[in-house]
């Protein structure tokens, strides 16, 4: 009797159409609307907010990114206590995805196609962003400062993608250029992870030193799951690489400096700051860690002699009380900072197309917690392009050196 | 009389539904109908013919990658291009069927869990053709000119009809002499070779058509999607995949289509519980506990799951016959024997 089967069926799915239908209703302008006429006609933009919506790991295996939006949030709370962007409060929707691709891409399509967000803002991750900007940018929905490091987003430069962090690019070609004027006329080696990240990094790495015709004498990759990295050490050291780039994930990069350390190869390493993470320390062992270069781009978040530090510290008291301060939240505050820049430079009668032409026009700009001069055109959307040199060293990282730009 | 009334009811629903429902309630019913295609695939084989699979996802990524090459390669029309994704993982279902002979239970569901996970790697090593960890981009199916059918209802009728000729032909397939043969095996080899079934022949058969509805699936999914990457095949999707049929009910096609649904909105509901709950935290003034029921979603699907296993083993399918039961036991007569479902198990 496959009729029983079939009516549980039914039901069920009638369940669940009406489950959906029941939704519908009561999205759209969460926003109290005001009673004015209907003057504005962008989609998420009423008289008085802006809904903004994203994709985030609040649970699953990049959980820990979680304070990053909420410290986001925090900051888009405090401008709107001041009054709001141009008259108008942010309202910022945050979607859990898990970190993982395919909820990814339903989370941004129910932001768009059933909330009607104004923009997608911060959406986090390579893999799970890889699965929605494509289709973002046919769509024509600003996808605004992407949370990954990735090259992927802004190369082609696509109209309404724009990156956010530094990305790979700035990183291969900033140690490149610590090699060249701090260490010169020495011989250069390349160990990178067999990946879109490490190929991106090692690309401009060598691309760069190419251009001041500084010898690159070996390169050796690994598999991220490798337990083993004597041969490519012992391959760079025989071919006598005395500087070496290092574009590793941080388990991998510890476990190679270890073990150069007890093969006894001395060189320069220069290493992603993918990798820049005090734990080092303790997985590669004090001694092994001493005098490796690596780069960071936003103020530490512990620096309370910095006043954009201190001011963060209020606004999180303020607007997101027991969420600690940590890095993430400054990265957080950051990417809020240059949106709500962005919104304020694209005026009161906000569009789509009006946002990213504002994005595009932004020049020198730098009231921002980092101080970094953030300049983008039709032809680059990518707003950071610096960072700071930084050195392990008596079990710290230090900077030693001012904002370097790509 | 009244459960055909029903069904016809329930077809002429969800046949209606893309015409009146928004964008993002289109692409769900969409998605509805991509994972009841898996979850008919799914259960031949693991609910008829039992024999289980940890790799799914990886024949959902062949489909998917097989449709979107044909696709951009050589222009074909989309429906040539789905059912190309779909043979690909039948020829790759097939061939894995030849070691599942020799393996069962945990040892087969280890070596599917390989396939699983060596799949989107071999994705990245073929950059040349699946466009490595850049994905591929894929023209959709525009709607025909005349029917007034915008995208997503185009893309949702294309899923949906697809879904309806799928649970059709599983119908047919598990009523008829090849079903019967799968139900054999696996309730007993010994007793099914002694009558003559063929055990190699009919166990890859089970695996090369369970492979070929979930690539078809895939090869749907691209379509819907526009775009594919390696990313979006990730071990988690093979064991929702299994999840949503144990769910729906094991061998039963009723409870493939209860579980493709609940799983896809499954997610979606226990967002909006965490966003009330969060609201309710936030109204009596706690809303630094209410900022951290946000990241709930897994913990609320996860109870959910747990409650069903233990309270409904037989999955959400016998949740009907339980009821069905008590009510024909006092009103009816009793139902007749000989279900061609082939039971539960």
């Amino acid at each position: 009797m496959t009729q029983g089967v079939w009516k549980a069926a039914a039901f069920l799915v009638t369940f669940g159409l009406v489950l959906m239908a029941c939704r519908e209703a009561p999205t759209g302008a969460p926003a109290p609307a005001g009673q004015q006429a209907p003057r504005v006609t962008e989609v998420g933009v009423t008289d008085d907010s802006i809904l903004l919506g994203t994709h985030q790991p609040l649970s699953g295996p990049a959980a820990s990114y979680s304070p990053i939006s909420r410290a986001s949030e925090a900051y888009f709370k405090y401008i709107n206590d001041q009054g709001g962007v141009n008259g108008r409060k942010i309202i910022y929707k945050i979607e859990d995805d898990g970190y993982q691709p395919p909820r990814t891409v339903e989370v941004v399509k129910k932001l768009v196609e059933q909330d009607k967000v104004f923009a997608i803002f911060n959406g986090l991750g390579t893999p799970t962003h890889s699965q929605v900007f494509e289709w973002l940018n046919d769509n024509k929905i600003p996808d605004m400062y992407i949370a990954s490091g990735a090259t992927k987003w802004t190369e082609p430069v696509r109209r309404y993608v724009f990156g956010f962090q530094p990305d790979y690019r700035v990183e291969g070609t900033l140690l490149a250029r610590y090699a060249i004027q701090n260490l010169p006329g020495k011989k250069a080696g390349i160990f990178y992870q067999n990946d879109d990240f490490g190929k991106d990094g090692a690309r401009w790495f060598e691309e760069t030193l190419k251009k001041a015709n500084y010898p690159v004498v070996a390169r050796e990759s690994y598999e991220v799951n490798a337990t083993d990295m004597s041969s490519q050490i012992i391959k760079l050291r025989d071919a006598g690489a005395e500087v070496v780039l290092l574009f590793c994930v941080p388990r991998p990069c510890a476990l190679f400096l270890k073990q150069a350390e007890q093969l006894g190869y001395r060189a320069t390493f220069l290493m992603s700051a993918v990798s820049n993470d005090p734990e080092m320390f303790n997985t590669a062992g004090p001694s092994a860690m001493e005098g490796v270069i690596t780069l960071g781009w936003l103020p530490l978040f512990d620096d309370t002699s910095n006043p954009r530090i201190r001011q963060h510290y209020e606004i999180l008291q303020k607007y997101a009380p027991g969420l600690q301060p940590q890095n993430f939240t400054v990265n957080g505050q950051m990417a809020a900072e240059i949106m709500v820049e962005t919104l304020r430079r694209a005026g009161r009668d906000l569009t789509r197309e009006k946002l990213i032409d504002a994005a595009e026009s932004i020049k020198d700009w730098s009231d921002n917690i980092a101080g970094i001069g953030v300049t983008m055109s039709p032809t680059d959307h990518r707003p950071f392009k610096a960072m700071r040199y930084m050195k392990f060293t008596g079990g710290k990282i230090i900077f030693i050196s001012d904002y370097q730009y790509e | 009389m009244l459960g055909r009334l029903l069904l016809a009811l329930l077809v002429v629903a969800v046949l209606a539904a893309p015409l009146f429902v928004n964008q993002f309630a289109n692409f769900v019913l969409s998605r509805m109908a991509i994972y009841t295609v898996v979850a008919l695939g799914l259960n031949l084989l693991t609910g008829y013919s039992g024999q289980i699979s940890l790799g799914h996802g990886a024949f959902f990524a062949i489909g998917a990658y097989g449709t979107a090459i044909v696709a951009t390669r050589l222009g074909l029309p989309w429906p040539v291009c789905i059912l190309v994704g779909g043979l690909a993982a039948g020829i790759a279902g097939y061939l894995l069927g030849w070691p599942s002979l020799r393996l069962t239970g945990p040892y087969l569901a280890i070596a599917t869990l390989a396939l699983a996970i060596a799949v989107p790697q071999a994705l990245l090593k073929f950059e040349g053709l699946t466009g490595g960890v850049q994905g591929l981009k894929l023209p959709q199916p525009r709607p025909p000119a005349g029917l007034g059918l915008a995208q997503d209802q185009w893309l949702a009728y294309i899923c949906v009809v697809t879904a309806i000729l799928m649970v059709w032909l599983t119908l047919n397939l598990v009523r008829g002499r090849v079903g019967r043969a799968f139900i054999a095996l696996r309730d007993s080899e010994i007793a099914a070779q002694a009558v003559g079934v063929s055990l190699p022949r009919f166990k890859t058969l089970a695996f090369a058509v369970s492979a070929f509805y979930t690539g078809l699936a895939g090869g749907l999914l691209a379509y819907l999607l526009g775009y594919i990457a390696p990313d979006a095949f990730t071990l988690v999707v093979s064991i929702e995949f299994l999840t949503m049929v144990v769910i729906g009910g094991l061998a039963s096609v009723g409870g493939s289509v209860i579980g493709a649904v609940i799983i896809v909105i499954l997610p979606l509901v226990s967002s909006n519980l965490t966003d009330y709950l969060a609201g309710l935290l936030n109204l009596v003034g706690l809303s630094a506990v209410g900022a951290t029921t946000r990241g709930l979603i897994w913990a609320i699907y996860g109870v959910i799951l747990i409650l069903v296993m233990v309270f409904l083993p037989g999955g959400l399918v016998s949740l009907y016959y339980k009821v069905k039961g008590r009510w024909v036991g006092k009103a009816g007569p009793a139902p007749k024997g000989g279900e061609a479902e082939g039971g539960s198990r």
